[in-house]
């Protein structure tokens, strides 16, 4: 099972803040995830180190897409 | 010169003088607006004195672009002698005061002297009056604000203090339209101690503007781009909101007096949350992008919340509800008192309960446990005696090891990230020019995918975003928050101002602005410390001898020679020495001769 969390307006774009998904063999994010984004505006999580939609992705896997932020 | 009101207006309260002069033009090119030129008048004229004291001063400024028509202009800086941590202080705040400020004819409002009765300033226009403020001394500021709007008009900008400034509560702030806060660095007690309690702003004229049509037509071509932005919508339903998910998720949110950076109850006090009691927003003029989210509290007020204020009078003190949290958070603006400040003093005396340090039971999530502490703060009694100087000052006083998690860089509280996992953020706090705030530079997003490392990089992006943050906005004076939250371009901050003034800047020269105001800045600490050592740009031991016990990072913490290693190296990318004061040839560099010769007297190198 992969979990992936979707925060900000990237929740919204997904319709969804949170996923799970059992995957019968390791894949790149941008075949499991399909969100358009715009360049520098977001970052990818694998297990809370830097990835990238091409980072191939497995079971166990935590994967958090979110959008850049500067904390006011 | 154009996009300016050309004035400084002085008011002394101690003989009821009033002043205007005129600002030089080598003035406005040499440190341009905001926090450059209250930097510079209080390099210049607040020397060795006490913060409370007769001769500390209180600068208000607004910069170049304040008041005009392009986004988010609605920013002043207010900056004084710090009584919280007797270094500089300053903050900003956005408010409809800052447009009338400059509409009144001053670009910079300079207070000085004490009053020997209580009385608030009234500006309108060429006509500044001293009036009394007997009937309204000891009243809330929610209260003052309703008393003053109905005395001068709704179109007017104030800023008060509380009983917290009043009384003298070091992390006293100052408060405009029932929630707008500045003020971390304890500038209500300043004003407190002067006896004013507000200052009422009326403007009616004309900025000049060097190229009017260019700037009206820029103006609604960014307001209409701000609009396309992916982040906008979320960002004004939630606003820095939507931060407290972000922040749980990656263990960057301070949760049980910065010990841990996730909270189990975070769901219960994020944006999501605010949206379902949400009654209102507030915001800035010229924004398009208002912020500010009200919610009803857990006692039927209204309350205007941010992230910082509700992870610090939340998840900090195990509050588990946000309605509890914000209405702590309306307490506190209602008061007068920091919310960061506060957040972290009642998480400091949580522990110290926890540990036996004192005697007097104070649990987490205690809420009308919290709610007589922040009576007894405001009263100088009980609990509240204990951290009415804030938490550095309380550490001093307990003792035994308190200081290792009293939560502060240079008798500051640190603002809501907690840094265990993230050294560049621990080395944005260490070396923040007023104390432990994010206001300057804000790393987690930057540095996230690379959490363990410790490298020029990270400094150098330190310093990059010092100079844009604390450098470059804090001068013109406008919300940072549009290019760092929405991605709205920092290519069109030149092109503003060149039609407002006429002025060119390039990043070359944007770049040595911030610097300038750091160098100075930096040696205002110096030169009003004794005790100035390089320990004052490190962070509390907590974030290196205690690693978090939960979460996906378990076992996390700073390692501090490595921290050492980077602070050594800011120091010598800015051109400061071992012990991170300015060198002399920097600060000739920089054109601030005077200073080094000043700073020479002080030892400087």
């Amino acid at each position: 099972m992969v979990e992936v969390k979707f925060i900000g307006f990237i929740a919204e774009k997904m319709g969804t803040r949170e996923l799970e998904i059992s995957l019968k063999q390791p894949m790149k994010l941008k075949d499991l995830i399909e969100v358009e984004l715009s360049k520098n505006r977001s970052i990818v999580l694998i297990n809370l180190k830097r990835g990238t939609f091409d980072t191939l992705i497995k079971n166990g896997d935590s994967v958090i897409i979110m959008p850049v932020v500067s904390g006011g | 010169m154009a996009g300016y009101a050309g004035k400084i207006l002085r008011v002394n309260l101690s003989n009821g003088k009033i002043n205007k002069e005129d600002i030089s033009d080598q003035m406005k090119n040499k440190f341009l607006g905001g926090r450059g030129f209250a930097v510079k008048i209080l390099w210049d004229e607040v020397k060795g004195i006490d913060p409370l004291a007769e001769g500390n001063k209180i600068v208000f400024a607004t910069g170049p672009l304040t008041g005009l028509p392009v986004p988010s202009s609605g920013k002043m800086v207010i900056a004084t002698k710090s009584p919280l941590t007797g270094g500089y202080g300053d903050s900003n705040i956005g408010s409809r005061a800052s447009v009338h400020l400059k509409k009144a004819g001053y670009d910079v409002l300079v207070i000085e002297g004490c009053s020997a009765h209580p009385c608030y300033l009234f500006i309108e226009d060429d006509k500044v009056q001293i009036l009394d403020a007997g009937d309204l001394w000891g009243k809330d500021t929610f209260n003052t604000q309703d008393i003053l709007e109905e005395r001068h008009g709704k179109n007017t900008g104030i800023l008060i203090i509380g009983p917290a400034g009043e009384n003298g509560v070091r992390f006293a702030n100052l408060i405009s339209q029932k929630g707008r806060a500045a003020g971390r660095v304890g500038i209500g007690a300043v004003l407190g101690s002067k006896s004013l309690k507000a200052i009422v702003m009326k403007g009616s004229k004309e900025i000049p503007i060097f190229d009017e049509k260019k700037l009206k037509d820029l103006g609604k071509e960014a307001w209409a781009d701000i609009k396309t932005k992916e982040n906008y919508d979320i960002w004004t339903r939630q606003g820095t909101m939507m931060m407290i998910e972000w922040a749980d998720s990656i263990s960057a949110m301070p949760t049980y007096n910065f010990r841990e950076g996730t909270f189990k109850f975070a769901k219960q006090i994020d944006g999501h949350t605010a949206e379902k009691i949400k009654v209102g927003r507030q915001g800035c003029p010229h924004c398009n992008a208002r912020c500010g989210i009200v919610v009803r509290d857990s006692e039927g007020g209204n309350a205007e919340l941010d992230y910082e204020n509700i992870t610090m009078l939340g998840s900090n003190i195990g509050i588990t509800e946000l309605g509890e949290a914000a209405a702590l958070n309306r307490l506190a603006d209602e008061y007068g008192l920091d919310t960061i400040s506060l957040g972290s003093n009642l998480a400091f005396l949580m522990e110290a309960s926890e540990k036996g340090l004192i005697d007097e039971k104070l649990e987490w999530g205690d809420f009308n446990g919290c709610k007589r502490v922040i009576a007894d703060i405001l009263n100088n009694r009980g609990l509240g005696e204990i951290v009415y100087g804030g938490v550095k000052k309380a550490s001093d006083r307990l003792g035994s090891n308190s200081k290792d998690w009293a939560m502060q860089v240079k008798g500051m509280e640190i603002s809501a990230y907690t840094c265990q996992s993230l050294p560049g953020m621990a080395l944005a706090y260490g070396t923040s020019p007023i104390g432990a705030h994010h206001k300057d530079a804000f790393l987690p997003a930057w540095e996230i995918g690379d959490r363990s490392s410790y490298n020029k990089e990270k400094v150098r992006k330190v310093i990059e975003l010092q100079r844009y943050r604390g450098g470059w906005f804090e001068a013109l004076t406008v919300c940072r928050l549009l290019w760092v939250e929405l991605g709205f371009g920092l290519d069109w901050y030149p092109k503003f101002l060149k039609a407002a003034t006429g002025l060119d800047f390039s990043p070359e020269h944007i770049d040595e602005l911030g610097d300038r105001f750091y160098a100075l800045m930096r040696a205002y600490w110096v030169r009003e410390k004794d005790s100035w050592t390089r320990e004052m740009d490190i962070p509390p031991a907590r974030w290196f001898q205690e690693p978090f016990t939960q979460g996906e990072l378990k076992g996390s913490s700073l390692d501090k020679p490595q921290y050492e290693q980077m602070l050594s190296w800011y120091y010598e990318l800015r051109g400061w020495d071992e012990n991170g004061v300015p060198r002399m040839k920097t600060l000739e560099k920089l054109g601030l001769k005077d200073v080094a010769e000043e700073l020479k007297q002080n030892g400087g190198s």
